[in-house]
């Protein structure tokens, strides 16, 4: 008989259960700045009514946590995965609701300015990439490419910085502009948060955690 | 037992030759061991038991034994008292250190070992005496006659083992009268009354109801103060709760000695890490 078959099945369960909600977010953020600039409004609405799925996965991400833990009393690599899952649960519903704000930037206006949206899709696609590296890191436990994903974010920090502070996208309307620099705001924060998340991948996989 | 455990635990035995000797010395602490093993070896007939075993226990530490059944942990506590030598054909080599001195020394009774390695058992085993006689027993043994200085010294250790306020009208009951719970505390105070320096205790609450048990391992921590306690126990959440540090025995071996919070945070040993997490033992 394998020994605790029940608890592995559980924690099973619930690593599924966080790459599900990965895989959505990275749904929803895969081509939100081409939504901010389309015509039709319709679809930001949708995305923003898709973000509820999120907050109800990561409700139940935490309530199956806490019964893994109550039930199972896990130590060691389990109980770091456990805690582990809480808090990227959380950071991807953080990631979710900027993503939600940028559809709502949509709901007020639409941003055209070429050089503009060049530079949030470059943030965006940035940030994709770094959400699909996480899961890669943690499949193959590559600690290399998460320490990389980290430095990365200050790609999406300097575009941050650029939109914010340069006045090359010859903006007239000042409420477009302050609309597009929350939009920038939004991402940069994204990228934040999947900072954190390979911080904790990293500590699941080391058990140490980086500085 | 999954695949990967199979073949962790079919190799062990070659593995623990290299590592066992550094596995049970932890560093970076000043404080004295008030028990040191070093190659301890202990034979029941033709069975090998205990295996170089090196272990340090700091003072004033909660030392932890886990490990499953049959690995050798109690015949280890028991070596610490002696009381393995009970069983006739038990062979030993190697050294246990007791502050400096080899337990197993000619010049080192048993008896003077035994005041100073106070035991308590799995199962509560007063006496069929009342509770203050229970508790004076061993400074009787000792000689104190005085029935003064034994009215204080059953107080004192009764106050010790947080059982004084409990049973202060009650000390010439009858100990097999108390709750399971109450009888391991007068065990304790028991094993108090002699004054020892190390308590050694084996699976002190597998027999207790959950409340009674969280009052021991309580107890355990205000021992501390002034003791060391070297515990055997299958309990992993007590031996998380309540040790400073936790050696792995399996198969005779120890496999794994270190700060309790790395046993059960981060051990570095995947058979450590597969029973304390259940999926083995």
């Amino acid at each position: 008989m394998v020994p605790r078959q029940e608890f592995t099945r559980e924690m099973a369960e619930l690593h599924d259960s966080v790459i599900e909600l990965g895989v959505l977010v990275n749904e929803r953020l895969v081509g939100c700045v081409d939504t901010i600039q389309n015509e039709d409004a319709k679809t930001a609405r949708r995305k923003i009514k898709e973000g509820e799925k999120i907050i109800e996965l990561e409700r139940a991400i935490n309530n199956k946590s806490i019964n893994i833990i109550t039930k199972q009393q896990p130590v060691a690599t389990d109980l770091r995965v456990i805690i582990s899952s809480i808090k990227v649960s959380y950071e991807l519903l953080r990631i979710s609701e900027n993503i939600s704000n940028l559809y709502k930037v949509r709901k007020r206006t639409i941003i055209d300015n070429d050089k503009l949206i060049i530079r949030l899709r470059t943030m965006e696609k940035l940030a994709h990439l770094m959400l699909v590296d996480v899961k890669t890191a943690y499949d193959e436990q590559d600690i290399a490419l998460l320490k990389e994903i980290i430095d990365r974010d200050s790609d999406i920090d300097a575009l941050f910085v650029q939109i914010t502070t340069s006045d090359v996208f010859d903006m007239p309307d000042s409420f477009i502009t302050g609309q597009s620099q929350l939009a920038a705001k939004y991402l940069e924060r994204i990228g934040d948060h999947i900072k954190s998340i390979s911080y904790q991948v990293h500590f699941v996989l080391t058990a140490d955690h980086l500085k | 037992m999954t695949p990967d455990t199979k073949i962790e635990t079919k190799n062990i035995k070659k593995q623990n030759i290299v590592s066992s000797t550094d596995a049970g010395t932890l560093s970076n602490d000043n404080r004295k061991n008030v028990f040191s093993s070093k190659n301890f070896n202990l034979w029941y007939g033709d069975n090998h038991a205990l295996q170089d075993i090196n272990l340090d226990f700091k003072e004033n530490d909660i030392s932890a034994i886990i490990g499953p059944s049959g690995c050798g942990k109690s015949t280890f506590v028991k070596s610490l008292n002696r009381m393995v030598e009970l069983v006739p054909i038990v062979r030993t080599e190697g050294q246990i250190i007791y502050k400096d001195r080899d337990i197993f020394e000619k010049s080192f009774t048993k008896e003077e070992l035994r005041t100073k390695v106070g035991m308590v058992f799995q199962k509560p085993n007063p006496f069929p005496k009342s509770i203050y006689d229970n508790v004076a027993y061993g400074p009787r043994v000792h000689g104190i006659k005085k029935k003064k200085i034994l009215d204080e010294v059953v107080e004192s250790s009764l106050r010790d083992a947080a059982i004084w306020d409990e049973l202060k009208d009650r000390l010439h009951e009858n100990a097999y009268g108390l709750s399971g719970g109450q009888q391991q505390r007068v065990c304790i105070a028991r094993a108090l009354a002699i004054e020892p320096d190390v308590i050694l205790m084996d699976e002190p609450t597998s027999a207790l109801d959950p409340i009674s048990t969280i009052k021991v391992e309580d107890l355990m921590k205000e021992l501390k103060k002034n003791y060391s306690i070297i515990v055997v126990t299958h309990n992993m959440q007590q031996a998380a709760r309540v040790s400073d540090t936790t050696a792995f025995f399996y198969e005779g071996y120890v496999v794994e000695h270190d700060d309790t919070n790395v046993i059960f945070e981060n051990p570095n040993d995947k058979r450590t890490e597969d029973y304390v997490s259940g999926r083995f033992g």
